[in-house]
């Protein structure tokens, strides 16, 4: 990791790893990566998967990158390609099923009091409920805070597409979590 | 439903409620690993996303290896029956649908086409390898009112004359491309049981055909006839597809359903080897086929909507596969998938320009 590097901006971060520099690479992704892990594993309800995910996704990033548009958003970039990768991971294990695992301690990664726990617990499977489509626009929309233009341009689909997925994904929402977050 | 609805206050408190794990404790050392050992290293096209979806027990799909031998169809010999009059009646009357999308499908083309124009939205794009669009027949157009019946009854014809034995008949109606698989009648002949059990069961009256065309040129007009209707498995009824290939040259059909180039595969809907009737698809999922390397502009049909070429509809593009042969288009209906029975039509021709292949699947959409 380059310790100079870290108050570099992105862009020239991206250069410097364009050029070959591998520790610049590191910092762009340990940027990036909470953002990331909030989508990945919003998306997987799995930590392993997540992880799994965001494996492929950094590795797909580091080899993109000569095609990487000089000056262009290294974030909204790195999230649609970590997106592709939880699309794919999701689709090479069937249907996102569920995860069976302890739900985890935000910070620790170990099993969280169980307060916390439940509530945590409702909201995943909630998520996991949801089709692929509508899970990822509700989690980009609502969780991360796009608004439909910029899903819409992160998953290379019609705004009126993302705006279609999220009203579905609310209502079904909605009605699973019903009380629970009131 | 405003495109500029502010984020949902409950849904967002909810979302806020779902910790976010840390990693594995090894997972940058991992990184670092594949980094360093050259899983990462830069190239100057990036593979594209691997996306076959198969059962984790299940073998790798056949699509990846282009075989010779045709699409096979969902129809047990069981299911026959006898009347040669019901079968044109069926042909009189079943619902032909014709793709009029002769123009629309076939004009503009212009070669190569780009995922994405602008903007950093091609990310993921940029890690995909695009295949060339090809140049098609610009005198393509759609189908007379006469070719669609010609192909339609000469399917039904077909299918009657292999339930019934009539191998010389059925023989005459196919192709020179399938007549090649067979290399004589004799040949033929030696396969015809086999051939009726694939094809024969749609004597049972399809409720609907839907008559798609591919491609015009001086070799003909080829297009693709789905049928689709309830046929009996196991002594219970089942909604089934079958479609097959034919060249109309002259407005005289000529069936090619064993004049294959290459097997496609339908990842999306999944149809496990335990069970034949496919997962149900979720509204707002992706259809997704995988065609062999070298094909161009596949078509895939929903239902009898209008058919869409690999390629020219938004997110339809071709892209080939990371670690498998193939090349992979996906495909989900501006509308989502409507809940309910749907029939997925996938063909394409082969760069010889003569041989087709074909398949077609019901299943359902939660």
């Amino acid at each position: 990791m380059l310790s100079s590097s870290t108050t570099l901006p992105d862009v020239e971060l991206v250069e410097l790893a364009r050029a070959g520099e591998r520790p610049a690479f590191d910092e762009l992704v340990r940027r990036h990566d909470r953002r990331l892990r909030g989508l990945a594993y919003r998306l997987m309800a799995d930590r392993d998967r997540m992880d799994d995910a965001l494996q492929e996704a950094y590795l797909k990033a580091f080899r993109a990158l000569p095609r990487f548009r000089a000056g262009g958003d290294f974030g909204a970039w790195l999230y649609r390609i970590t997106y592709n990768a939880c699309i794919d991971e999701l689709r090479q294990r069937q249907r996102s099923p569920l995860s069976t695992e302890d739900p985890v301690d935000p910070v620790s990664g170990h099993p969280g009091p169980e307060r916390v726990v439940s509530a945590a617990e409702t909201v995943r499977s909630a998520l996991a409920d949801l089709p692929v489509g509508q899970r990822i626009a509700v989690v980009l929309v609502d969780g991360e805070g796009f608004d439909h233009r910029e899903a819409a341009k992160i998953l290379d689909v019609a705004p009126g597409t993302v705006a279609s997925r999220l009203h579905r994904a609310r209502t079904a929402l909605r009605r699973i979590l019903g009380e629970e977050v009131q | 439903m405003s495109l500029d609805a502010p984020p949902d206050g409950m849904i967002r408190t909810a979302l806020q409620r779902l910790p976010v794990p840390a990693h594995a404790e090894d997972f940058w050392a991992r990184l670092d690993a594949s980094l360093d050992a050259g899983d990462g290293a830069p190239h100057p096209i990036a593979p594209a996303a691997r996306t076959v979806f198969v059962e984790p027990s299940a073998p790798i799909p056949s699509s990846v290896v282009p075989s010779p031998a045709p699409a096979r169809a969902l129809v047990p010999s069981a299911f026959r029956r006898t009347s040669n009059v019901v079968l044109l009646a069926v042909a009189a009357t079943a619902v032909v649908v014709v793709a009029l999308a002769g123009r629309a499908l076939l004009d503009g083309r212009d070669g190569t086409r780009q995922v994405t124009a602008d903007g950093q939205a091609d990310g993921a794009a940029d890690l995909n390898v695009l295949v060339p669009r090809p140049e098609l027949d610009a005198a393509s157009s759609p189908l007379s009112g006469e070719d669609e019946d010609a192909s339609s009854t000469a399917v039904l014809a077909w299918i009657d004359d292999l339930r019934t034995g009539r191998a010389e008949d059925a023989w005459e109606a196919m192709g020179a491309g399938s007549q090649a698989h067979f290399g004589s009648l004799a040949g033929f002949e030696a396969e015809l049981a086999s051939v009726a059990d694939e094809h024969g069961g749609w004597s049972s009256q399809p409720e609907q055909v839907f008559v798609t065309p591919l491609r015009a040129g001086e070799e003909g007009t080829i297009v693709v006839v789905t049928l689709v209707g309830t046929v009996m498995v196991d002594g219970e009824g089942t909604t089934a597809a079958d479609v097959l290939p034919v060249r109309l040259v002259d407005g005289v059909a000529h069936l090619e359903p064993y004049a294959s180039a290459g097997e496609p595969e339908v990842v999306v809907p999944v149809r496990s080897s335990a069970d034949p009737q496919p997962a149900p698809v979720a509204s707002g999922e992706e259809l997704v086929v995988v065609v062999p390397e070298g094909v161009e502009a596949p078509v895939l049909r929903l239902d009898d909507e209008a058919p869409v070429v690999c390629g020219d509809a938004e997110g339809t593009e071709l892209v080939l596969l990371e670690e498998l042969p193939g090349q992979r288009c996906s495909y989900l209906p501006t509308r989502g998938l409507e809940a309910g029975a749907h029939t997925l039509t996938v063909a394409f021709m082969g760069a010889d320009g003569t041989s087709v292949s074909a398949r077609s699947l019901v299943f359902e959409a939660a």
